[in-house]
């Protein structure tokens, strides 16, 4: 009996220890301390920040369209309008765009947020695309040629770039905006649609961004950042390129590990930049910095990034006056706030 | 007269022996070797408490309860079990089951326990208390992020009271806890996160046995 114990003994011990082993939970984070960060979701999906004006936050919300929430009552309310395609906003107005199918051009309004009245612009424009946050709106102004405009009142201002051979209208480029006199249009090239072409704005005539590293040319960019002196862009599969000084020529510096495949690809990544860093968050909601000035990237430690490890983000808005300040609207649990001073964060 | 004494004595004592034969309780039936029992088990389960021993203070409570420090909300168990007796008093099987609980962010953890399940019964009859202990692992999943799961150890405890309302069939009212280890080697980078969780079915059964 003692003998076949012993036998018994040895099996049973072999089994628990592979039960053991294969207890030990290598892939992730852990999916109890997940469980234990969950927040409730809010009801109104997805939240592209567009402006917070007088404690107030304006967003365009997947479910529920046009919002404006406050913070201080937490109450959610509904911008009337339908069919929202594109939006942005020029310090006073919500400029809007409804959906249109080219070429017809869309029907623009220009909603005034101290006197909630709509106005209907005189104008159509065939929008491409819109950068919420920085007053600038992308158009089709004729066959293959496109240009960049902030709106002005009710109607589109001057001309801040124009495109007229370097795009297709079968594949129209995409609008990355840093601020709102800094950004880049890239998309498919012309004359060869297979390849990107990507041109940086500055305040003048487009710029031809270019590298010697033909892969530079593979993908559209989908972030920008400059601290003024150097610029850093990321492409659709989250390599990092970088310049040593203002349009010189792009150079890769690694990539971001994680990031998410997207359909379309060439869409604005949410970026927010802090500290001479571009802070993104990637498909595994790991947050990463990237230098402007050096293109390093680093997984970022700070206690705000344990507490996105269970909530996606869809937008940031760095606030206009603290600029420690900076929002997040996730993809399904309302607005957060970032505190980069100390590097906590909190919902709103 | 001590005749009739004797005789109305005897037609008194005779209805009762007769009535005191028919008063004898119904036999109890005992389990030996072979027997088997077949339970089926569905309930509530509350997540209980999640324990994380490495964690340190200011990265979070090491100790989290139910309801509001777990972000978990109420779920569910259902399990199918067998056993059969080693003895009078002590059966041994297995259990399969299935158990779900939603978080706050309304995403889905799920765990699939199969264990080897040991009941002891100290007391039986028509209401039995079955006492259970479990070993074996669990798949665990979440819906949350990019999906993660893991298989891992299990370790169970019960206690219950069932009412045999047939010779055959019972039900059981029953409650215990599930433990779930989630464990990170020392070189982890989250070893930190390494987690002791418990679940509390609050299980209604129903019972077949035979001999």
């Amino acid at each position: 009996m003692k003998r076949k114990f012993k036998h018994m003994a040895i099996p049973v011990l072999l089994v628990l220890a592979t039960l053991f082993i294969v207890g030990c939970n290598t892939e992730n984070e852990g999916i109890f301390m997940r469980i234990s960060e969950s927040v409730v979701k809010v009801d109104v999906g997805s939240i592209n920040l567009i402006a917070k004006v007088s404690g107030n936050i304006y967003s365009y919300a997947s479910k529920a369209g046009l919002q404006v929430y406050d913070p201080a009552t937490k109450n959610w309310e509904s911008i009337p309008s339908a069919g929202v395609r594109h939006y942005t906003f020029d310090g006073t107005n919500i400029v809007y765009a409804t959906e249109a199918t080219f070429p017809n051009n869309n029907t623009l309004y220009t909603y005034d947020i101290d006197t909630k009245v709509h106005t209907t612009w005189a104008a159509g424009h065939a929008v491409k695309a819109m950068s919420p946050k920085f007053n600038l709106m992308l158009l089709s102004v004729a066959a293959d040629s496109f240009s960049v405009y902030s709106a002005a009142g009710t109607a589109i201002g001057a001309s801040k770039a124009d495109f007229a051979s370097e795009f297709v209208d079968d594949f129209p480029p995409n609008l990355v905006a840093f601020d709102g006199s800094s950004f880049l249009v890239s998309g498919n090239s012309a004359s060869d649609t297979t390849k990107y072409s990507h041109y940086y704005v500055s305040g003048g005539l487009p710029d031809a961004m270019t590298s010697s590293d033909a892969t530079f040319y593979d993908n559209p960019l989908v972030a920008i950042g400059t601290d003024t002196t150097a610029i850093v862009a990321i492409d659709a599969t989250g390599k990092v390129w970088k310049t040593a000084g203002l349009l010189s020529e792009f150079t890769s510096t690694t990539s971001i590990t994680g990031f998410p495949d997207r359909n379309p690809k060439n869409l604005p990544y949410p970026v927010f930049y802090h500290g001479s860093s571009l802070y993104l968050q990637n498909g595994d909601n790991d947050f990463y910095a990237v230098n402007v000035t050096n293109g390093a990237v680093s997984e970022v430690t700070s206690n705000f990034a344990g507490t996105f490890s269970n909530i996606k983000i869809k937008s940031y808005l760095v606030d206009p006056i603290d600029t420690d300040l900076v929002y997040a609207g996730t993809m399904e649990n309302g607005i957060f706030t970032i505190n980069m001073g100390d590097g906590t964060a909190s919902g709103i | 007269m001590k005749k009739v004494l004797i005789v109305l004595l005897l037609c008194a004592a005779i209805p009762m022996m007769l009535f005191a034969e028919d008063e004898t309780p119904a036999k109890v039936r005992e389990y030996e070797m072979g027997n088997q029992m077949f339970t089926f088990r569905a309930g509530p389960v509350i997540p209980a408490f999640f324990f994380r021993p490495f964690l340190s203070s200011s990265d979070g409570e090491k100790f989290l309860v139910f309801p509001d420090a777990m972000h978990m909300k109420v779920g569910g168990y259902g399990s199918i079990r067998y056993q059969g007796f080693l003895n009078s008093t002590m059966a041994l099987g297995g259990e399969l089951g299935y158990l779900f609980a939603y978080d706050r962010g309304d995403e889905l953890f799920t765990s699939v326990p199969f264990q080897a399940k040991l009941t002891y019964i100290p007391l039986q009859g028509t209401i039995e208390i079955p006492l259970s202990v479990g070993l074996g692992f669990a798949y665990n999943s979440y819906s949350g992020g990019e999906a993660p799961s893991f298989l891992s150890l299990l370790a169970t405890v019960e206690a219950g009271v069932s009412w045999y309302f047939r010779d055959d069939w019972g039900i059981t009212l029953g409650t215990g806890l599930q433990l779930i280890p989630e464990i990170y080697g020392n070189n982890h980078p989250y070893s930190d996160h390494t987690t002791l969780a418990a679940f509390m079915p609050i299980t209604l059964s129903v019972t077949y046995r035979n001999n």
